[in-house]
């Protein structure tokens, strides 16, 4: 009989076939409490529809905006959704290059979160802008008198960003699935799903032809998709950094903006993975590998917002103006009316995080689960510090003002959560939640002979290693 | 594959200059002398001059190596497998770095009047700073910070170092006499083991390897807001910090695949530094060629927006007039060259074309770190002519001898491939390395 | 496929299937189709296939999303001029950004087609060639119209450590069922 090797990454794993039945199972009927909590989040979106609905019978006064605080909840929001969207991509574009072996179990989850949080993001500008039925503004097409959308404002950038992103990512994520599509095909037993994923698996065979295609095209995706991530949250940063507001005409906002996207990102795959697996029995596949792994990036992109935020106190103060030293959301922020946003996200994104520097706990689920709940706390009053206190504190002092966000706009942000999490909970039980055909490649290949075939040697060929125990065996 | 049979060698690859390596000694010691003089004639005739191109090319020298040492701890945190062969070659950057120390004192305590425009008795046109900087911009705090954070980065360096030529220089020892073998015998006091001396290593280089990351950016941050920000008082970017050591990490990858390529000649070490590395050292290249466009770029297109005066007139004293065919070649050396020229796998695996285009990178980053303080002193009519003369070729040839110097002196003495690996990466690679018919990693089903 | 539908051999372990693709090969056997559930090195180096056409399309796609973005910032933006902000009509760092997204967006898009057209997808109609326990853990290879070295090539498959081997398998819809 073939001898088998235990994974590295995932040794609880014994063989191809195993994988399939494990990961292929969770497409069946739901239990009780799935269903529960599909209503509740369905209860969720109908409120904030209704609360959507309200605003637009009533007016955009609802939303609490008045001058000259123009963007308040819902921009902070859809900045929230669109960077949690980031890891996603990391996970399944920018480690795939970088070969990091611990991103195959999860990265699925982490696409099917990409996508679902870019359509959550998406809801809010067309919520913001009032007037949700002149939506067809924003894309390039002449629109009254042949008047076309003005390409030097970063709105229009953020239009064609956001709209790739979310092209491209659901692009990705489809495509990414077909091979397991197919393998659901081939063991689905219920006809409606049989006849779904055949249909979705677009016929599907896994020949060396449609494999070799498969993995260029793959590969092509995820170097397309790498600056892109990247481009997006900088585009949404210039949102605000081109405009001349104190604390937000700033030229790190580009990469702090990426930095603070991706830290929110693994923040949220963790909150989301870590009952996924409990709940699902997915322990052999979601291990504290992976919390480490992600937990390591997560300090260093925390790493990086914290310099980002050291780099904005430190030169609004050295410019010696006013406005900056007055103004800018850092330094006004901790002082002035909003100190308790700017220290929720200073303690959320900077204190809290510094307990991941600890190996114990970056490896337990719990405090992990626990962190992350700040962190997603965290971030999203950091957008909310730098929408709301630059704007309530801009050149004129007499057009100082205070916002208060209104229960209409908290409850579509509420609802919001419940939007995403719907469509989260129907991919769980509709589409393979971790890439089957993926985790293959970071399991040993089933084989004949302990000898490896020549084949297997040369593209396996590593520079020396002298192991530790070498003495020993040898 | 789990398994990795393959990767055990018989024999230590113990690769150094063996003896004296003549030609690279008289090279490095021609240029230092060469240099010297150079420096000398400068400060006799324009001192100013002098100090500035000395920055110039110490900014240009500490980034680089700076960068290379940095590369040698990231790829450890990162557990890049990959960079095995590497990884030492990064690390032997660490040499420089004592003596970018040693060269940065003259440049705090004496140049100070010639290079910041806000001292007292500056020489050169004196521009409005904004009341209440001197809380910053004076010369004895400027001196306390840069002096501190550089010291402090350089002497964790060093500790790095030494714990990851440790272990390699106990297994090497025995092969080694002389003053190699009594310098081995120094460093390795208190061996306690093959085994215990791995583990010890790894564990104390992943704890420095972080806490020197964090050192490297903060001592390069303060480096840029003193020595590029500060000398024009009125510009602000809260990014130069962030693009100056991001752009050193760029210029880290490009010393290091030429010094790579060049110590695959010089050691023999094509057997173990293969195609498949330098595809990897070249894909990373790649990759930071377009992390510097990006970072360029954000920094630029918030300026360029925002049309403020004392913003804009950074970009513009660079981007127009005679500066602006100096800062087209630096956008053309630093991503659209190399960016097109890597693109493919070949020209990665190539060495001569890796080496070529990470050598027009060092050239645009040359430029680039000359750039970046130039147009600040000179601008309006002192802009022309050009100052790319005598006096900064001159000191860059002489601190190129000191660079040369000190690679030569690691690489005559510590092995240029590093033999251990840390216990992280062991686990990455199954550890089943011993015997397949027993062990925990393998069952018979 | 062709109505000869030729032998096809199911292998449990990886090994086997690049022994048999290698003595095929040897023996100067075309026509061999490799099923595996998961894409391996080993079997596209067993194989010698040619490089894939995928990249070209990546390339051209990217190159006219750059052209697109370009001209269509520039077209409409001369079509009404208006200054706005201080900037030039043609301003080109805001337009770099227009064209960099639509070079990923058509990139990514003529990929996808790119990847469709080469591995024929979607395949609804066909009949074909295939076992569903290859997307589960099995290998496969066929051998389409050994043309009277039918024995050689099951010997072949079999000496290699074939689990099965079916002549003129049947063939089956897998795009839609």
């Amino acid at each position: 009989m073939a001898t088998v090797i235990r994974s590295e990454t995932h040794p609880a794993i014994g063989s191809y076939e195993e994988v399939n039945h494990d990961i292929l199972r969770l497409l069946s009927r739901p239990g009780r409490s799935y269903t529960i909590l599909l209503a509740v989040t369905i209860a969720l979106v109908i409120t904030m529809f209704t609360a959507w609905g309200v605003q637009i019978v009533l007016g955009i006064g609802m939303s609490g905006l008045r001058n000259p605080i123009g963007w308040g909840v819902y921009i902070t929001t859809f900045v929230f959704w669109v960077g949690i969207g980031h890891a996603g991509t990391l996970i399944s574009a920018i480690l795939y290059l970088f070969r990091a072996r611990w991103r195959q179990s999860i990265y699925r989850a982490a696409e099917a979160m990409t996508v679902f949080a870019v359509m959550t993001a998406g809801l809010f500008p067309v919520i913001h802008v009032g007037r949700p039925w002149l939506a067809y503004y924003l894309i390039p097409y002449p629109n009254q008198r042949m008047i076309w959308p003005n390409f030097r404002s970063p709105l229009v950038w953020d239009v064609f960003a956001v709209g790739t992103y979310f092209t491209v990512s659901a692009t990705f994520f489809f495509i990414g699935m077909i091979p397991d599509l197919a393998a659901a095909r081939d063991s689905a037993v219920v006809p409606w799903r049989r006849r779904l994923y055949s249909i979705l698996s677009l016929g599907w065979r896994g020949t060396n032809w449609e494999w070799k295609n498969f993995t260029r095209a793959y590969l092509y995706l995820a170097a397309l998709a790498t600056p892109l991530v990247l481009s997006v949250h900088s585009v949404v940063s210039w949102d605000f950094a081109m405009s001349l507001v104190p604390g937000w005409h700033s030229t790190v906002f580009a990469p702090y903006f990426v930095a603070g996207a991706i830290f929110s990102g693994l923040a949220m795959v963790l909150t989301l993975l870590i009952p996924i697996r409990k709940i699902y029995g997915l322990e052999a596949y979601f291990t504290p590998r992976h919390t480490e792994a992600m937990a390591k990036m997560m300090l260093l992109t925390a790493m990086i917002v914290s310099y980002a935020y050291a780099c904005e106190a430190f030169v609004g103060w050295y410019t010696f103006e006013a406005a900056e030293q007055h103004g800018g959301y850092l330094l006004f922020g901790a002082t002035g009316e909003y100190w308790w946003s700017t220290w929720l996200m200073v303690t959320c994104n900077f204190f809290v995080p510094q307990l991941l520097w600890f190996r114990s706990v970056r490896r337990s689920f719990a405090a992990m689960f626990v962190i992350t709940l700040f962190v997603n706390i965290g971030m999203w009053f950091e957008r909310y510090s730098i929408i709301v206190v630059s704007l309530s504190h801009e050149y004129s002092p007499w057009m100082w003002n205070q916002y208060r966000p209104s229960l209409t706009g908290m409850l579509i942000i509420l609802g919001s959560f419940g939007w995403f999490l719907m469509w989260f909970l129907l991919f769980l039980r509709l589409l393979p939640a971790v890439s089957v055909a993926e985790l293959k490649e970071v399991l040993p290949a089933p084989l004949r002979l302990y000898r490896r075939p020549r084949a297997v040697e040369e593209t396996t060929r590593r520079p020396p290693v002298r192991g530790r125990g070498t003495e020993e065996n040898r | 594959m789990a398994v990795d049979t393959g990767g055990v060698y018989d024999e230590l690859p113990v690769r150094r200059f063996e003896g004296r390596p003549r030609g690279g000694l008289l090279l490095g010691v021609a240029l230092v002398v060469v240099g010297a003089i150079a420096i000398v004639a400068a400060l006799a005739s324009d001192p100013a001059r002098a100090w500035r191109a000395y920055l110039a090319n110490w900014l240009f020298f500490t980034s680089i190596s700076a960068g290379a040492v940095m590369w040698s701890a990231i790829v450890m945190m990162a557990r890049g497998l990959w960079s095995q062969p590497v990884r030492r070659i990064q690390l032997s950057f660490v040499a420089f770095l004592p003596i970018a120390w040693l060269l940065f004192l003259p440049l705090l305590f004496v140049s100070g009047k010639y290079i910041f425009p806000w001292s007292a008795g500056f020489v050169g046109e004196v521009e409005h700073i904004p009341a209440g900087k001197a809380l910053w911009l004076n010369v004895p705090f400027a001196i306390t910070r840069n002096l501190v954070l550089f010291t402090v980065f350089v002497a964790v360096a060093l500790a790095f170092a030494y714990w990851s030529l440790r272990p390699d220089l106990g297994a090497a020892k025995s092969d080694t006499s002389g003053a190699v073998r009594r310098l081995y015998d120094r460093l390795t006091g208190g061996w306690r083991g093959t085994e215990v001396e791995e583990v010890r290593a790894s564990h104390n280089s992943a704890t420095l390897a972080p806490i020197l990351a964090i050192l490297y950016a903060l001592s390069l941050t303060i480096i840029a807001f003193d020595y590029v920000m500060s000398l024009e008082p009125e510009w602000k970017s809260t990014l130069i910090g962030g693009y100056f050591f991001a752009d050193a990490l760029l210029a880290g990858l490009s010393v290091t695949a030429v010094a790579t390529l060049a110590f695959r000649r010089a050691l023999g070490l094509q057997d173990l530094v293969l195609p498949e590395n330098l595809h990897d050292l070249g894909k990373l290249h790649f990759g930071f060629n377009v992390v510097w466009a990006y970072l360029f770029w954000a920094q630029f297109i918030v300026i360029w927006y925002g049309i403020l005066p004392p913003e804009q007139s950074f970009v513009i004293r660079r981007f127009s007039g005679p500066y602006s065919p100096i800062a087209v070649t630096v956008l053309l050396c630093l991503f659209v060259i190399p960016f097109f020229g890597l693109l493919g796998v070949k020209p990665k695996k190539t060495p001569a074309t890796l080496a070529l285009f990470a050598a027009v990178t060092l050239v645009g980053f040359w430029l680039e770190r000359w750039l970046l303080v130039y147009p600040s002193w000179y601008h309006g009519e002192l802009a022309t002519p050009l100052r790319i003369g005598w006096q900064e070729i001159g000191t860059f040839l002489g601190f190129a001898g000191l660079l040369v110097l000190s690679l030569l002196y690691f690489a005559s003495r510590f092995p240029m491939i590093q033999l251990w690996r840390p216990m992280a990466e062991l686990e990455l690679l199954g550890d089943v390395v011993e015997n397949p018919t027993a062990g925990a990693g393998v069952d018979e089903a | 496929m062709s109505a000869e539908a030729g032998v096809l051999a199911i292998f449990g372990e990886l090994d086997a299937t690049i022994t048999a693709i290698e003595r095929l090969r040897a023996e100067k056997i075309r026509g061999i189709t490799v099923f595996a559930p998961v894409p391996r090195h080993e079997l596209e180096h067993a194989l010698h296939e040619p490089e894939s056409p995928v990249r070209i399309f990546t390339l051209v796609g990217g190159l006219t999303g750059a052209a697109t973005g370009f001209a269509l910032a520039t077209w409409t933006s001369v079509d009404w001029p208006l200054i706005t902000g201080g900037k030039p009509i043609i301003s080109l760092p805001p337009f770099v950004i227009i064209a960099f997204e639509l070079t990923i967006l058509f990139g990514a898009l003529s990929t996808v087609a790119g990847l469709f057209i080469n591995a024929r997808l979607p395949r609804v109609r066909h009949e074909v060639v295939y076992d569903p326990s290859f997307s589960a853990g099995k290998f496969g290879v066929h051998v389409a119209a050994p043309a009277g070295r039918e024995n050689d090539v099951k010997n072949i498959l079999r000496e290699s450590g074939a689990e099965e081997i079916r002549e003129r398998p049947t063939e089956v819809r897998v795009g839609s069922t």
